[in-house]
């Protein structure tokens, strides 16, 4: 699972986790070698690479600390500022509207292998306006996209788009994670609701927190919010909440897996406290700890 | 004052159908000029012509109408100042921006009064070299890099770095090879890899080929390092690294000095795909609804089959006929033409005559409106006074909406009769007034209209039972349910404006206190009262 070309060509895929430096970028990096190698196996286009947003990766690079690198080959497609794409020999295709901290975004498509740092637009539509520039243009139909978990909301309107959920587990995290990746499990399967139109569920225009369950009129058993991105209860609020009434949204978002990076335990610890078969099959475990081939 | 006007007008909602397509006719359609000049506002009107002429010469080849959107859609918003060096991302967008202005130009040859405005590129001007130098890179005729015909040095320093790259990356695959026959573990392209940690600390002690760094207590992190080969390409590599970019800056400031010196026709051509943009979208939305081109040199304010559009949409959505205004007034229908064509745009009409007002002004309240410390009476009043003050050549075009509505009828009808009187007196201002109160003074000089409201008959037609149903039931609120009657008042409204000459004394209001089913003792006496007490000023 997620370790093939097929799991990426064709889709805009969005590699998202927890918090910085839980290894999105690096798990990009390997998916899109994969991409890379089945796009021209099929005489594809080659993958463009985005980073959404303006996290702590890229404040390093202001204060000169280093930001993981996004290796490219030529065919590529990066969304980036004219600086930072210098070393693929750029061939600009298009410029996004505005300015950010780091200068100008271009959509631009590596004419040789090298490395880049990506930069991403600091609002959601710009993301989501680049995607559509890229795919509905006919310039690739293969998206990687390297974002925090609140920035997929736009992607959500994109067909075919889905996400993975990166983290990274040692034996002092291993109950937050297990947690995450339940919250994720239980929030990717929440049913899509009907029409609103006629319906009896309690539609909410705002984002499901503490606050506005307290808001909720008794007699709403159903609860719709717009998608996933939208619940931000704890966990153990949300248990009780789902106990209570149910929940439903009004998009899906498609969901790819996990990718769990265990450091001080072995995979199969993890999967053995999360104790959850549907879960467990879901989850796809470090892409650069290569299974060990006989030695002749 | 012309914000109010235009949020008075519900002019909002209409706008969003004017749409200009590029960066500059968008600038335009924000920004909500309202023209003062006549003969700006006359050229921008055959500017509309023409596109229309155009559309319909082009009806038989739509294909054509098509591309000129494309190419006015995919125009970039470009530098048109001049500097010593531009970015490339300033490059790519003077490429494109000439690529698709080409296609523009390209598609209106052959209709003589709109493709003057868009000239085509000649090669020996300095656009045209800016073209020339920009063409010669890209895959396509919207993208740009720096290609290497731009400078000898580029070539050399490139295929330099191509050899080295290609060195570097033959080492990697033998390194690669060498771990997977080793030791089993397959880099596959991978930066580095996570093994056990026996077989890392045997790597790492064979002879500096991997660097090998601690994971957890059971697996190391690998990386190949690289051979000395790779390591002189690398170094290669560096090297020929510098010497392109110091090419590309050449390349970089010799474009620019071209880019620089096309600047002043680059803003022409700017100017000139901003007239075309607008005139197209002006056309565009002209043909939607039907519009008119106005007139205006009129000593009159005339309306002829008039769509006052937030007025006949409201009509669509409630299910009510919309009878278009003729030769007659409606305050916010008047500001709404009148902005419109201030705009230099057509008018939703079969005929609007006006002429230009330095102003266009509003006086009263908005929906919603409150500021802070001043009632709505008070903020009307304040936008009195502002408009009253504000005297400028060229007059201005006035609509009073329900002055003074908020405060007692006596003291509102008094009010408002000392203020038309003002405007009947003033020359060179044109003031409308909407207003329901029925003892307005009449004065020399001031035409008065009604809206037509309540049509008795149909509304006896639609209503006649349920009234009966409601008085014979004598029971309050009994009978079919209020939607339904409000329904069928609805319906038998008109939105028509007719002469008023102060003589009719019947009431909508009494009609539908009637229609609702309110006791007819109480109608009739309502109706007795409000004849002996009623005044013959009506406006």
């Amino acid at each position: 699972m997620l370790d093939r070309a097929e799991d990426f060509l064709g889709g805009v895929t969005f590699v998202t986790g927890p918090e910085k430096h839980c290894g999105k970028t690096t798990f990009m990096n390997r998916a899109a070698e994969l991409a890379r190698r089945g796009a021209r196996a099929a005489g594809r286009p080659g993958p463009a690479l985005l980073t959404a947003g303006y996290d702590g990766e890229s404040r390093d690079f202001l204060s000169g600390a280093r930001k993981p690198a996004v290796p490219v080959c030529a065919g590529d497609l990066v969304l980036t500022t004219e600086r930072f794409a210098m070393p693929c020999l750029p061939e600009i295709i298009d410029v996004l509207p505005g300015h950010t901290a780091l200068g100008r975004l271009c959509i631009a498509r590596a004419r040789r292998a090298s490395v880049v740092a990506l930069v991403g637009p600091d609002g959601n539509s710009q993301i989501a306006w680049a995607i559509d520039r890229i795919v509905a243009e006919g310039l690739t139909d293969t998206v990687l996209v390297d974002g925090a978990i609140n920035r997929i909301t736009q992607v959500a309107s994109i067909g075919g788009a889905r996400f993975v959920y990166v983290l990274r587990v040692d034996r002092g995290t291993l109950w937050q994670a297990l947690a995450r990746v339940r919250r994720i499990g239980m929030l990717t399967a929440l049913p899509v609701a009907a029409a609103r139109e006629g319906s009896q569920a309690y539609w909410l225009d705002d984002a499901l927190t503490a606050e506005t369950v307290a808001r909720l009129p008794a007699t709403a058993k159903q609860v719709v919010v717009d998608d996933l991105t939208k619940v931000f209860l704890g966990d153990s609020e949300l248990m009780a909440f789902v106990r209570e009434r149910a929940l439903l949204v009004r998009r899906s978002i498609s969901f790819g897996g996990f990718v769990v990076s265990c450091r001080g335990l072995a995979d199969q610890e993890f999967v053995a406290a999360l104790d959850d078969e549907r879960l467990a099959e879901m989850i796809a475990f470090n892409p650069y700890e290569p299974a060990r081939e006989m030695v002749a | 004052m012309n914000g109010e006007a235009w949020k008075f007008a519900q002019l909002d909602e209409f706008w969003d159908h004017y749409q200009p397509l590029s960066p500059w006719g968008k600038d335009e359609a924000h920004a909500r000029t309202v023209l003062v000049d006549e003969p700006v506002i006359e050229s921008r009107l055959d500017d509309i012509d023409a596109v229309l002429s155009l559309i319909e010469a082009l009806a038989t080849e739509p294909s054509a109408l098509d591309r000129l959107s494309y190419h006015l859609r995919r125009m970039p918003r470009v530098p048109l100042e001049r500097k010593d060096v531009y970015e490339v991302l300033e490059l790519f967008q003077f490429k494109k921006f000439m690529a698709n202005y080409r296609g523009v130009a390209s598609t209106l040859r052959a209709y003589a009064a709109v493709s003057r405005w868009l000239p085509p590129l000649v090669e020996s001007s300095p656009v045209g070299l800016l073209a020339l130098e920009l063409d010669r890179s890209g895959s396509d005729p919207e993208t740009f890099y720096i290609a290497d015909a731009y400078d000898a040095v580029l070539a050399v320093a490139r295929a330099g770095i191509a050899e080295a790259d290609e060195a570097i990356s033959a080492e990697r695959v033998k390194a690669e090879a060498a771990t997977r026959l080793e030791f089993g573990l397959s880099f596959d392209g991978r930066e580095f890899i996570v093994a056990p940690r026996d077989v890392a600390r045997t790597m790492a002690e064979a002879g500096g080929r991997w660097t090998v760094e601690p994971y957890d207590d059971t697996r190391y992190i690998v990386r190949i390092a690289p051979s000395v080969a790779a390591m002189d390409a690398m170094a290669d590599r560096a090297r020929f690294l510098e010497d392109e970019r110091a090419a590309e800056a050449r390349v970089v400031a010799r474009i620019s000095a071209v880019a620089g010196a096309a600047i002043p026709e680059l803003l022409a051509m700017v100017t000139a795909v901003t007239r075309f943009d607008r005139a197209r979208a002006g056309a565009v939305m002209a043909r939607t609804f039907g519009m008119s081109r106005p007139l205006l040199d009129s000593r009159v304010t005339k309306l002829v089959d008039a769509r006052f559009i937030p007025c006949a949409d409201e009509c669509e959505r409630l299910g009510l006929s919309y009878t278009p205004l003729s030769t007659e007034f409606g305050a916010d229908a008047i500001v709404l033409f009148g902005l419109l064509a201030q705009t230099g745009n057509f008018v939703p009409a079969t005929c609007f005559g006006t002429r230009v007002y330095a102003r266009v002004e509003y006086v009263g309240e908005l929906a919603g409106e409150r500021l802070s410390g001043l009632s709505g009476f008070g903020l009307e009043l304040w936008r009195l006074i502002a408009a009253r003050t504000a005297g400028m050549p060229g007059g201005a075009l006035l609509a009073f909406d329900e002055l003074a509505r908020t405060t007692g009828s006596h003291e509102a009808e008094a009010l408002l009769s000392a203020v038309v009187e003002a405007y009947a007196t003033a020359h060179g201002d044109r003031a409308f007034f909407a207003t329901h109160f029925r003892g307005v003074a009449r004065i020399p000089g001031v035409e008065y209209r009604r809206m037509r409201g309540l049509d008795r008959a149909a509304a006896g037609t639609h209503l006649g039972h349920l009234t009966d149903a409601v008085t014979d039931a004598a029971v309050p609120g009994a009978g079919p349910p209020l939607a339904e009657r409000l329904a069928g008042i609805n319906r038998s409204m008109r939105y028509e404006v007719l002469p008023d000459d102060g003589a009719d004394t019947e009431s909508d209001a009494l009609a539908i206190a009637e229609f609702l089913g309110l006791e007819k003792n109480i109608v009739e006496r309502a109706r007795y009262y409000l004849t002996k007490g009623g005044t013959d000023g009506v406006v």
